[in-house]
């Protein structure tokens, strides 16, 4: 008998294939989901195209006809048909892929090369099962926000990114409306739970604001939250729970390691800073100099060698500061109502804490190299720009972050497809020491939006964590 | 108050009479008459200030007696106002330790019901199970009072005496508890297979123990 947490983790593109067609690899990424995945198990996983091998697949759906409660007489022989109609979905996938380095050096590396190189859990419980959790985890999340905008819902009077201010921070009467709009049509999210509670994915600024705003609240209201150690001993509970509210259960998105977090849009709202990055970024660039700086007092981070800043366009002392979050991106978008807005689903898009200021060269430095490279060159127009449209490398945005909450009335919302299941590749030494090993995977797989009656995007200001202090919403 | 300005005034009110007088009587008095009515205007103004000037000084005494009056009535509401703030502090300190008084009694009166019933139920088991005393001691014998309590412990005696006889027969029989069973001599795809079923199931550790043995005995290779 499997285990009820074990089955609401194990929806994600690996365990969802036959264990017939698994490899030694697959058991080890199956259990890194269930211990790190928050927005994969929230979508429903078929392997049919493993089946078909059809790129594009539409599902059929019947429709039954409306019902006549009319009497019919005795001795009529001849009744109309119920009429039966039906409707159509298409899904398909992508392929996906990383490829992860790691020196002979390094434990993980050790104990792989120590096994003949078979053993492979070592690697897959650090850098490589990450790269592969953290994709998807990103396309998970990203599939539930590409879904319509007409199903979107903004705290307080906002209409969208741009219109979220400082005010606008999570309100808990809004979860009355997910009760309201989200009926009971699909399965529970969590198998097994009677009450078919709704789930909410937060970030830790949410929970901030729900803890705020409950003291607030009349007691009744207050009353009505349990925190999760109440229950947790006589239900399944999901990992990060923290708290159950009008039979919505909060889940909070856990925070990496240096303090980001899935269920934050970083810089995604009104843009108050935004200049251009004059010189391309190299992989590895960005982190103070390791022989002379640690970050936080305690890192020494990064490489020697490698430029310890981006060089940025002119900007003044006071636009950006110590431990502000901001974004690195190529494209701006007007799709959530911001002007130059940051995409927060691009894939070049990232960001990263400022630990240094240098506003008499333009530099800034940041607490962890940058991971890609940013070496293409376009004409750029950035908003705080003294002079408009010039070439440029990237984007440095600093605006307002915008909190997240995917909230599931039931599970159904997103469907994932598998093609072809995970496969790792035969790593190879590439240099001459044969000391650098590179460690691959792809996937073919896809995620395609389902049913947008099941789900809501729910978006809202934010306070931020930050060193010695918070970063006001 | 000084007496000098009330007479000026009259001296003006009187002259001013008497203008207003002669002018509205010029045709029906004779000149003979003025000297006589000036006489008379002259002794109705003296008997007026003489009156005036009496009705003052009494004003003056009525004025200081209540002037006086008032300052002992205000000093004497003073004083009650400042008595009235005693009391009702002293009232309100009263009503906290009444309070606190009857908490304690609460407490000390619930306590008293606590010990009574744990006393009465020692006093159950020590009568009527003294072989049970052992586990009160560890606290593993039901809650409940009374009859409640009777019926409950005879059962758990029961239940213990089962037990043990039970034991007697395994032991007599010669049953011993089934060993368990060695992992030798499996292959690799059993290991796996083993594996992948405690996966299924949510038990993680025996799961990685079992892809230990699975690559202790030549993992994939092997398979």
């Amino acid at each position: 008998m499997a285990d009820v947490l074990a089955d609401f983790y194990d929806k994600n593109p690996v365990s969802v294939v036959d264990q017939d067609r698994w490899v030694h690899q697959h058991p080890e990424v199956a259990l890194q989901f269930r211990q790190k995945a928050v927005y994969t198990p929230l979508v429903d996983w078929t392997s049919e195209p493993m089946s078909t091998g059809a790129l594009n697949t539409r599902s059929h759906e019947i429709m039954e006809g409306d019902v006549d409660i009319s009497s019919i007489p005795f001795t009529q022989n001849y009744v109309e048909p119920l009429a039966v109609d039906s409707r159509q979905r298409n899904y398909t996938f992508s392929r996906y892929g990383q490829v992860v380095q790691a020196h002979k050096s390094e434990g993980i590396v050790g104990q792989f090369l120590k096994s003949g190189g078979k053993d492979w859990r070592p690697l897959l419980r650090g850098v490589l099962g990450n790269s592969v959790v953290r994709v998807n985890e990103s396309l998970a999340r990203n599939a539930f926000l590409g879904g319509p905008k007409a199903f979107w819902t903004y705290a307080n009077d906002a209409t969208d990114f741009n219109s979220i201010g400082t005010n606008d921070v999570f309100d808990p009467a809004v979860i009355n409306e997910w009760n309201l709009r989200m009926g009971y049509t699909g399965s529970p999210i969590i198998p097994g739970d009677v009450a078919a509670a709704k789930v909410a994915i937060v970030p830790p600024g949410v929970t901030y604001d729900l803890m705020k705003a409950l003291p607030a609240a009349s007691a009744n209201e207050t009353a009505l939250f349990r925190d999760v150690a109440i229950y947790g001993s006589q239900t399944p509970i999901l990992n990060n729970e923290i708290g159950k509210y009008k039979n919505v259960r909060f889940v909070q998105a856990p925070s990496n390691k240096y303090g980001m977090n899935e269920a934050v849009l970083y810089n995604a709202g009104l843009i108050e800073r935004q200049h251009t990055v004059t010189a391309a970024i190299a992989i590895g660039d960005g982190a103070p100099d390791p022989e002379t700086t640690q970050v936080d007092g305690v890192y020494y981070t990064g490489q020697k060698g490698a430029t310890h800043y981006i060089q940025m366009e002119s900007f003044s002392s006071g636009h950006y500061a110590v431990n502000d979050i901001v974004s690195i991106h190529t494209t701006t978008t007007t799709d959530y109502g911001v002007t130059g807005g940051v995409d927060p689903l691009h894939g070049k898009t990232i960001q990263r804490r400022v630990v240094a200021v240098d506003a008499t060269n333009n530099r800034l430095s940041f607490d962890r190299p940058i991971g890609m490279a940013y070496s293409t060159s376009a004409t750029l127009t950035s908003q705080s720009s003294g002079t408009g449209a010039m070439t440029g490398y990237a984007h440095v945005s600093k605006g307002k972050h915008i909190g997240f909450i995917l909230v599931m009335g039931s599970r159904g919302g997103v469907l994932g497809a598998v093609a072809e299941p995970l496969a790792f590749h035969e790593p190879v030494a590439i240099d001459q020491f044969n000391s650098v090993f590179r460690f691959s995977w792809d996937s073919y797989h896809g995620y395609n939006m389902w049913e947008p009656n099941l789900f809501e995007c729910h978006f809202c200001a934010i306070t931020l964590p930050k060193p010695g202090g918070v970063i006001a919403a | 108050m000084s007496d000098q300005p009330a007479a000026e005034t009259s001296t003006v009110d009187t002259s001013e009479v008497k203008v207003e007088e002669s002018a509205a009587s010029t045709t029906a008095r004779q000149p003979e008459d003025w000297a006589q009515l000036a006489t008379e205007y002259k002794e109705q103004r003296d008997s007026y200030q003489n009156r005036f000037t009496g009705l003052q000084g009494k004003y003056q005494q009525e004025l200081a007696k209540w002037t006086d009056n008032n300052d002992e009535l205000t000093a004497k509401v003073k004083t009650l106002e400042a008595n009235l703030v005693k009391l009702t502090g002293e009232k309100e300190g009263s009503d906290t330790e009444l309070s606190t008084l009857k908490t304690d009694y609460e407490q000390a009166s619930s306590d008293l019901e606590i010990n009574q019933s744990q006393l009465d139920r020692l006093k159950i088991i020590t009568s009527q199970f003294p072989d049970l005393l052992n586990f009160e001691g560890k606290s593993l014998l039901p809650d409940g009072s009374g009859d409640e309590l009777v019926e409950q412990l005879a059962s758990f005696r029961e239940m213990l005496g089962e037990q043990g006889k039970k034991a007697a027969v395994d032991l007599m029989e010669g049953v011993t508890p089934a060993a368990k069973t060695k992992e030798v001599d499996k292959s690799a795809q059993e290991y796996w297979d083993d594996a992948l079923k405690a996966l299924s199931a949510g038990e993680p550790d025996e799961h990685n123990r079992l892809m230990d043995k699975y690559f202790e005995v030549g993992g994939p290779g092997e398979n």
